[in-house]
């Protein structure tokens, strides 16, 4: 079971979720009953929790914001384990280029775009490296749909 | 005097801040070095705000009138945007042109969900408001901390619909074939979509001077985004790398009324949010209408009439 807090942006992954005899679930968001008025969390506020669709041992990758046109299609499903970066370089040694210049800053040893986000279960990585244990959602775009 | 300029922006690409950016305007012409923190809504940067980790900020009012009320020291000190709220859905929706008003539109929401940026931005604030005021059909809300994952929940089926930013409204188009249902204006006159808010003790001083500056060349860029769309959109791209210039083209169309002052229908317009915010739950104390904003320095920069209602030419084209 993952839990959600607002929307998927805090993802907290339990490690007694797995459950292979649960392939599917529904994935809702809601937020009302984790956010206090006012839209900032409460600090003891109960998450709701919800399911999530999951392949067990498969990482999942989603490209938005049009990066499928980067990419070739949206979703993307892959074995690996090990640090974000190495998955990362991965995906740009298949994707190519263009990838590579929207993950990486020009002309810094493999520093990461800050304008360019990466969500790992829902959590920002910035410019950190998190160790993946093979079950993750990463979610890679550009932002620039507002708020 | 501040040695470096801490500014919070979103990723919304109509807004200045991606031209300043990019051309290191502030840097070259008022010699102060920046240093810009990135953030998925509004909601988010006060409470960064709240931390005293950034000294200016763009954003829609009702995240500051919220913050106001929590008691961080914010003011507006200038205009950007008006009126960038729009709702977008599949092609099979009715839009609100052909219902004979929300009541009628809403209806076939029943039992739909909306996906809408965070708690307490500016379009959960005004579809909130709306759902209110027009009661009856069950809405459930889905609010979004990254703007850019409701696409994605529309495309996977969480979400039936969604509101949110003009550029929101092009990736949905481009991606997913989904066209706008409520055009900008239809849902808040003049709503406050994006502001220059800044720390009040940046009001004093010297500060004060490097305010002046900073509002000049936001007014600059305002005023390129009517006058050289184009121009300003392949300076967007030069700082976002991936993202073509038709789409920011395409997005500084869809709600043409961009401008640095704040002429009175844009400063009553923000007031009005009060007491649907207080209605909301979301004001921790009442505010008074002289706190949120403080023209002065704008009023030096900008004392010409506004140009949210003169689109330039991007009045000219399509949408």
């Amino acid at each position: 079971m993952w839990v959600l807090r607002d929307d998927c942006s805090e993802v907290q992954p339990s490690k007694n979720w797995l459950d292979p005899g649960i392939p599917v679930a529904l994935f809702r968001a809601s937020c009302h009953a984790t956010l206090e008025p006012g839209g900032f969390p409460a600090p003891d506020a109960q998450p709701q929790t919800h399911e999530i669709a999951v392949v067990p041992n498969m990482i999942t990758i989603y490209f938005l914001s049009g990066l499928q046109e980067i990419v070739g299609q949206n979703e993307l499903k892959v074995t690996c384990s090990g640090r974000l970066s190495a998955l990362l370089e991965s995906l740009c040694h298949q994707h190519g280029e263009a990838l590579a210049r929207l993950l990486f800053e020009s002309g810094t040893e493999g520093r990461r775009n800050a304008f360019f986000k990466i969500l790992v279960n829902g959590v920002d990585v910035q410019q950190s490296d998190p160790d993946l244990s093979g079950d993750e959602t990463v979610f890679l775009f550009l932002p620039i749909a507002g708020g | 005097m501040t040695s470096v300029l801490r500014i919070g922006f979103l990723s919304t690409l109509y807004h200045t801040s991606h031209l300043l950016r990019s051309g290191g305007k502030i840097e070259k012409e008022l010699g102060l070095a920046c240093r810009w923190d990135l953030f998925g809504t509004g909601p988010e940067m006060i409470q960064a705000f709240g931390r005293n980790e950034i000294d200016l900020g763009y954003i829609g009012l009702p995240p500051v009138l919220i913050g106001i009320s929590s008691g961080i020291p914010i003011v507006c000190v200038a205009g950007g945007h008006v009126e960038g709220t729009v709702m977008v859905g599949p092609a099979r929706c009715r839009d609100l042109e052909a219902c004979s008003g929300f009541e009628a539109f809403l209806r076939q929401f029943h039992r739909s969900r909306i996906g809408i940026p965070a708690r307490g931005s500016i379009h959960d604030v005004i579809f909130r408001d709306l759902l209110m005021r027009h009661p009856g059909p069950e809405i459930e809300i889905v609010n979004f901390r990254w703007a850019d994952l409701i696409p994605h929940g529309l495309r996977r089926g969480e979400i039936d619909c969604a509101v949110g930013t003009p550029p929101l409204a092009v990736l949905c188009e481009r991606e997913l074939g989904t066209r706008i249902l409520v055009p900008p204006g239809k849902f808040w006159p003049f709503s406050p979509s994006c502001g220059i808010v800044v720390r009040r003790e940046f009001l004093t001083g010297t500060e004060d001077v490097l305010l002046e500056g900073v509002l000049r060349l936001h007014e600059e860029a305002c005023n390129l985004i009517r006058r050289c769309p184009e121009e300003a959109a392949r300076s967007v791209v030069l700082a976002l790398p991936g993202v073509d210039e038709a789409l920011v083209q395409e997005v500084y169309r869809i709600s043409p009324h961009y401008c640095a002052s704040l002429p009175d229908p844009y400063v009553q317009s923000a007031l009005d949010f009060i007491p649907v915010l207080t209605r909301l739950g979301y004001l921790k104390k009442p505010l008074r209408p002289e706190e949120p904003f403080d023209t002065r320095t704008i009023q030096r920069t900008h004392p010409a009439p506004h140009h949210y209602t003169d689109p330039g030419r991007l009045g000219t084209s399509h949408v």
